[in-house]
């Protein structure tokens, strides 16, 4: 008896494992050929965080693609760099893209990576009478203009109010802020994480903060130009399967994923970590995206930020088909 | 194993397994019943949120005081819901999808309370109406923007409820065919390994019973193991041990038996021989008392001749001396010829070949009662009989013992004025028990063993006349009867006889 058993077991057994093989050989799948390179242009963390971990772990290696990033201090500069060609991809605020795509670029959102209504502020000095929200009329407010930081000033300002024309806008880059804050140069800023984190360090007791987590939520998108997305769509697929695997990491290893970053971009740990919070790190496409998108379409075309007068169909410059490849559920845009 | 365990075993499986499959579908619908209350509180939220829209888009359309207060009743309800559906969602990614939702709706409450602020307090500025309408597309834009966020993160709840009913449904399914293979196989197995060892050793039992019951005794079933067979394998050669044993004694025994048998049968010949021997032997001294009785009576006569012939020669020569000799001698020669004379008839019943009949008891009392009549001439006495049976018997015998028996209770009440006597009886299933009774001198008890004693006597002649044969008589005829006499009696009280005889029917 005890023999028959022991023969269906081996039989048993052997059938699971030849079984397991094909499944376990995909696991472990490495690319055939030398790895396949591509440049991607970087803004500044929070917004690149599953870019920097699958940069840094080596998931964009694994999934054959060889990336040489290109870090900047702002998406809109980023995004140049790819309208100039000098990158294959960008990682990059709604904001930029709306404005690339009002003004005729021919681009595409393959998908969001960062979002966060706790990431963009309005950073004030006190020694200049702002401590409400109502005393920055009449002040001198730098702002990045084009970049999702004007677009919260300005919302920011009409909630409570005010017009454009009740400030003075400043046009700085994201890292002059902090200095010209300190400096005096400006009452205030509108500024995103990084630069609002390190403009809050070094003002102290002596700035202020406004936050209204309720008229914005900024996002970071990975984006390319329609022409090379149509050339190698597979490129995309891979570039989100490293993502999406950056993403699992972050969700399990949120204190690993911190110092990774911080390593890897060069940035103190406890300013990157004052910041995670705030943040969601997924790889996703949402129906929000496109009201965001039209949104502050509505905006520029009012404000005349734009030669453009009509809100474009954003349909047309989000590619769904590279994520919906890899993980449909996570396009929540509704088709 | 023992077969009792394996059948154990099995019902054992089938309780687990009855048990395991109650569990699965109690948590199934355990399960169940939570997916079902996720998936009402999520499509509630859904709906809230789209009636919501509706409302908003009322108040929007026209500041409508209603809508907007049906707006806010609504808002509120969505935050019940969504607390209640906390409760209940407790995946991370539904939890994660609900503190969006919760964000959302928050912001969502703020930013609708901005709009209608927005609403009422415009024209207050310079700017005031473009302004307004600024702020109102800004805020509804972001409004529309959460409601979507809402509206998808509901939706993911909505997925997950249905997720988890298909869960509980998968759980369900597969968890009762595992189960159901599980046992199957388990009872197959359990169940051929039972049957080709149960069958194998029956056979193995079967051939060695056939073996003992050709008459092979020392035959042994030798079945190995712990189970019920190996038992009963064992219990069939202690069997045959002790049939092996009591086979033996069963020989033993007939020998014995046949050696008793023939010590019976060398016994009964021998008992056989001393009876012929014994029946020689009474009848030689029969035929020597009848001879001597005989032969006694002839000097007897002599004697009595000589003392005739004596008388005549004496004449008329008187001497007083002489003739109180010669009548002494007279009368012992009477005497002696009468004792020779019961002799004989006690010695003749002894012999005499017996006439059996049916007897009227009654008539053959009153025949003996009324031949006695000239002894009883002048005196009192009180006869009381009982209506008596008919037996079975020799009539002059029986006569003959109702005579003595009858003639002594007269004899012995004579010292009486009044006599009484007394004739009756007694019975039982097997036999009648006759008594006479009297009121006569009776005798002490000490010397009933000598009563029936051939010429035994308790009364001296001088008080009672008799030669002492007649109770011997009596005895020897109830003894030739089948019967038994004995009596009871007490010095100057009376005295009681009885006999019995056997209720033998006439054949």
């Amino acid at each position: 008896m005890r023999p028959l058993l022991i023969r269906i077991a081996v039989v048993v057994s052997a059938l699971a494992i030849s079984a397991c093989f094909p499944a376990c050989g995909r696991t472990d799948n490495k690319p055939a050929g030398p790895p396949e390179k591509l440049t991607i242009a970087y803004n500044a963390p929070p917004f690149t965080v599953l870019a920097d971990i699958a940069q840094a772990q080596g998931y964009f290696r694994s999934e054959g693609l060889e990336v040489t990033p290109l870090f900047y201090s702002s998406g809109k500069a980023a995004l140049d760099e790819l309208l100039e060609g000098k990158a294959d991809f960008a990682t990059v605020a709604e904001t930029p893209i709306m404005f690339a795509i009002m003004n005729g670029q021919k681009i595409s959102i393959v998908a969001g990576i960062q979002s966060s209504d706790r990431n963009a502020a309005i950073v004030a000095r006190k020694d200049r009478g702002i401590s409400t929200a109502r005393d920055l009329k009449a002040k001198k407010i730098g702002v990045n203009l084009g970049t999702n930081g004007e677009f919260f000033m300005d919302t920011f300002l009409a909630i409570h109010g005010m017009a454009r024309q009740d400030v003075t806008i400043v046009d700085l880059k994201p890292e002059e802020i902090p200095k010209a804050l300190v400096s005096g140069y400006i009452d205030a800023a509108s500024a995103w994480s990084p630069f609002l984190g390190q403009a809050q360090k070094e003002l102290g007791d002596k700035g202020v903060t406004f936050y209204d987590e309720d008229i914005y939520i900024e996002t970071s998108n990975v984006v390319a130009t329609q022409a090379s997305i149509r050339k190698n769509p597979a490129r995309v697929t891979k570039l989100l399967r490293a993502l999406l695997k950056a993403e699992e990491f972050v969700m399990h290893h949120p204190s690993e994923a911190q110092k990774i970053v911080a390593d890897f971009r060069h940035m103190q740990l406890d300013l990157l970590g004052g910041m995670w919070a705030n943040n969601t790190f997924s790889v996703t496409l949402d129906q929000s995206l496109l009201l965001s998108l039209e949104d502050e379409s509505q905006w520029a075309i009012t404000n005349r930020l734009t030669h453009a007068t009509k809100i474009p169909n954003y349909l047309n410059f989000i590619y769904l088909g590279g994520l919906t490849s890899v993980k449909p559920k996570a396009v929540r845009i509704i088709r | 194993m023992q077969v009792r365990q394996r059948l154990k075993i099995n019902s054992v499986i089938s309780v687990v397994t009855a048990f395991i499959i109650l569990l699965i579908l109690s948590l199934a619908l355990y399960r169940l019943n939570n997916a079902n209350g996720k998936g009402k509180i999520a499509g509630e939220i859904i709906t809230s949120a789209l009636e919501r829209v509706a409302l908003k888009n009322d108040y929007i359309s026209n500041s409508n005081e209603r809508a907007k207060e049906q707006w806010f009743a609504k808002h509120e309800e969505i935050g019940r819901l969504l607390k209640s559906a906390s409760e209940r969602f407790l995946e991370p990614e539904d939890i994660k999808a609900l503190a969006e939702m919760l964000k959302d709706n928050e912001s969502i409450g703020k930013i609708f309370s901005g709009i209608v602020k927005n609403r009422e307090k415009a024209g207050s500025h310079a700017y005031s109406a473009d302004l307004s309408r600024v702020i109102e597309t800004r805020l509804l834009s972001r409004l529309n923007m959460r409601v979507y966020e809402f509206v998808t993160d509901g939706r993911q709840l909505l997925e997950a409820s249905r997720r988890a009913r298909d869960s509980a449904f998968r759980l369900a399914g597969a968890g009762i065919i595992i189960v159901f293979v599980i046992l199957t196989a388990t009872t197959v197995i359990n169940s051929w390994i039972m049957g080709r060892t149960i069958t194998d050793r029956i056979r193995r039992l079967r051939d060695g019973a056939m073996v003992i019951g050709g008459g092979n005794l020392d035959h042994k079933i030798d079945v190995k193991g712990d189970d019920e067979f190996a038992e009963l394998s064992d219990a069939f050669d202690v069997m045959t041990a002790k049939l092996r044993g009591l086979y033996s004694d069963l020989e033993n025994e007939i020998k014995e038996r046949k050696n008793v048998e023939k010590a019976i049968v060398a016994l009964n010949r021998d008992i056989a021989a001393r009876n012929s021997e014994l029946v020689a032997a009474n009848r030689e001294l029969e035929g020597f008392s009848y001879s001597v009785s005989h032969d006694l009576r002839a000097p007897l006569r002599h004697m009595s001749g000589f003392v005739k012939l004596l008388e005549q020669r004496l004449g008329d020569y008187t001497d007083v001396q002489i003739s109180h000799y010669m009548e002494a001698i007279s009368g012992a020669s009477k005497k002696m010829g009468t004792l020779i004379d019961d002799l004989l008839a006690f010695s003749r019943i002894a012999r005499v070949e017996m006439r059996k009949g049916k007897i009227s008891f009654n008539t053959l009392v009153k025949a003996v009662v009324g031949d006695i009549q000239h002894e009883t001439k002048g005196r009192d006495i009180i006869w009381d009989i009982d209506a008596l049976p008919d037996v079975y018997g020799d009539q002059s015998m029986l006569s003959l013992v109702l005579a003595n028996l009858i003639s002594n209770a007269v004899k012995y009440t004579s010292i009486r004025p009044r006599a009484e006597i007394r004739i009756g009886y007694k019975e039982d299933q097997e036999e009648f028990i006759f008594f006479v009774k009297d009121n006569g001198a009776g005798f002490d008890m000490k010397y009933a063993n000598k009563l029936f004693g051939v010429f035994q006597r308790l009364h001296t002649q001088t008080e009672f006349e008799g030669t002492g044969i007649g109770l011997a008589n009596v005895q020897r005829i109830i003894a030739r009867h089948g019967g038994r006499v004995w009596a009871e009696a007490a010095v100057g009280q009376g005295a009681a006889f009885y006999f019995t005889l056997p209720k033998i029917k006439e054949t």
